[in-house]
């Protein structure tokens, strides 16, 4: 019935007899019955999704009669393609191996066709907009902790791998930290999402900053080419204390402004991933009442092969000064508003995150 | 990124000027790989003359410093200017390269 339409068809008696025709033939397809002696259906998966590609990324379709939910489960989280119920009904059978194999198709042309960087990028930038912390989040954050928040993101059309996040540490300490992947693309937004995921469930088991970058290094130096790396910012703000205690790989220097007078954090560091004997500590400074801690990407500062730039290192700090001791608006407002005026373009993503202790 | 190299007995000496980033990639390793392969046992990069690195930037330089070390090549890094010494003296790298001027 197949053969029909469907082009070449082999069959096998069972999953051993499967992998033994599978070293002379390569299908696009392979229709599985999971019931079968000696390896089951679910087991030839399994020992199929451990192979070498091309073969591991063959589409399989799996055909059972049982009801168990623990099965169909076990089968999903395999990557199969499809399920069919027996009693299989040929209608059925033949638009399920159509479909799938229009699909591999279609998959095909894609990844070899210029577009995929399209897709990539689109990809990648949805997936960083998820990450963002939401409004409610962060209203329940500055309520809790007394702390007002201002924050701006602009991403650029590359894509340039900025992130920032707040997460409670306990009632009266918060951690925030702003990052950013030196990769491009999927893989950068990919591994964005997987340090987003640390901080959020782990970061509040280590006792500091400091420590969570040490971690974070060594998880990253695994993970990542030679010339990939992280630059971040983390600190704990402890809010009863009134001080920030942070560590810090190779961002541009944070600013803490009070009343027009601002200190200037130092936050060089080896960035992540590059070095695995690197060493972090951690810095503490007072994070009294009415003081603005003042975060940013280092797209704010960096002329990146333009004429013009908007701010130096300097001049920044300068401005935020200005802008404190003029006490109309916000530190983070007035350096928008600036920003928005001047109509500069910026490249990469730009990060601001201002923090007030109320 | 204009890149410009000299060879003498066994030392080599590179000039980068005005950018280095994302799009010189490709071209940085194939220039460093036909370099290396001339067995030379030191390589200078002159970076006088580059305006502006970016991390891509940096991480071509460490990769650069891998593949030296690994076949014992002496690499330093010279006269880096501005932007691009900031970005040096920010992320450490006086401490895991040789920084000459």
């Amino acid at each position: 019935m197949l053969a029909h339409g469907a082009g070449e068809v082999v069959c096998a008696v069972n999953g051993v007899d499967a992998f033994k025709k599978l070293e002379t033939f390569s299908p696009d397809l392979i229709l599985l019955d999971i019931e079968m002696p000696e390896m089951d259906g679910l087991e030839f998966c399994e020992k199929l999704r451990r192979v070498e590609a091309p073969l591991r990324d063959v589409s399989v379709v799996v055909m059972t009669g049982l009801e168990k939910m623990d099965d169909r489960v076990r089968a999903l989280h395999l990557g199969i393609s499809g399920l069919m119920h027996k009693p299989i009904q040929e209608p059925q059978l033949l638009q399920n191996v159509h479909l799938c194999l229009q699909k591999r198709h279609l998959m095909k042309k894609l990844l070899e066709s210029p577009l995929i960087q399209e897709a990539d990028l689109d990809l990648a930038k949805q997936m960083q907009s998820l990450l963002l912390p939401d409004e409610a989040m962060l209203q329940d954050y500055s309520q809790r902790y007394h702390m007002g928040i201002q924050h701006l993101y602009r991403p650029s059309e590359a894509m340039g791998g900025d992130y920032w996040m707040m997460q409670p540490i306990n009632n009266h300490i918060v951690a925030v930290c702003v990052a950013d992947f030196s990769g491009h693309g999927v893989m950068a937004a990919i591994n964005t999402f997987r340090l987003h995921t640390f901080l959020k469930e782990y970061a509040k088991y280590y006792a500091s900053p400091a420590e969570v970058l040490k971690e974070l290094n060594g998880n990253l130096h695994r993970m990542l080419p030679t010339g990939e790396y992280l630059t971040c910012f983390l600190g704990f703000i402890d809010m009863q204390r009134n001080i920030l205690q942070y560590a810090a790989a190779a961002v541009p220097p944070a600013v803490i402004v009070q009343n027009g007078k601002f200190s200037i954090l130092d936050c060089s560091g080896e960035p992540l991933g590059a070095y695995d004997d690197a060493v972090y500590h951690n810095h503490e400074v007072p994070f009294v009442t009415n003081s603005t801690l003042f975060l940013y990407s280092d797209a704010l500062v960096e002329r990146n092969g333009q004429d013009k730039i908007l701010f130096t290192a300097t001049s920044l700090l300068e401005h935020i000064g200005k802008i404190s001791l003029n006490n109309k608006r916000t530190v983070c407002d007035g350096i928008i508003a600036d920003i928005d005026q001047s109509g500069h373009h910026f490249d990469d993503d730009l990060t601001l995150l201002c923090l007030s202790h109320q | 990124m204009p890149i410009s190299e000299t060879v003498k007995n066994d030392s080599a000496e590179m000039e980068i000027s005005g950018r280095l980033g994302f799009s010189d990639s490709s071209e940085f390793r194939k220039r460093l790989n036909d370099l290396l392969a001339r067995n030379v046992k030191s390589l200078s990069i002159d970076l006088a003359r580059l305006d502006f690195m970016d991390s891509a930037g940096l991480g071509m330089l460490m990769v650069a410093n891998t593949e030296c070390r690994s076949r014992e090549v002496a690499l330093s890094l010279c006269n880096p200017q501005g932007e691009v010494k900031l970005l040096l003296q920010m992320t450490k790298s006086y401490d895991r390269f040789k920084i000459i001027g």
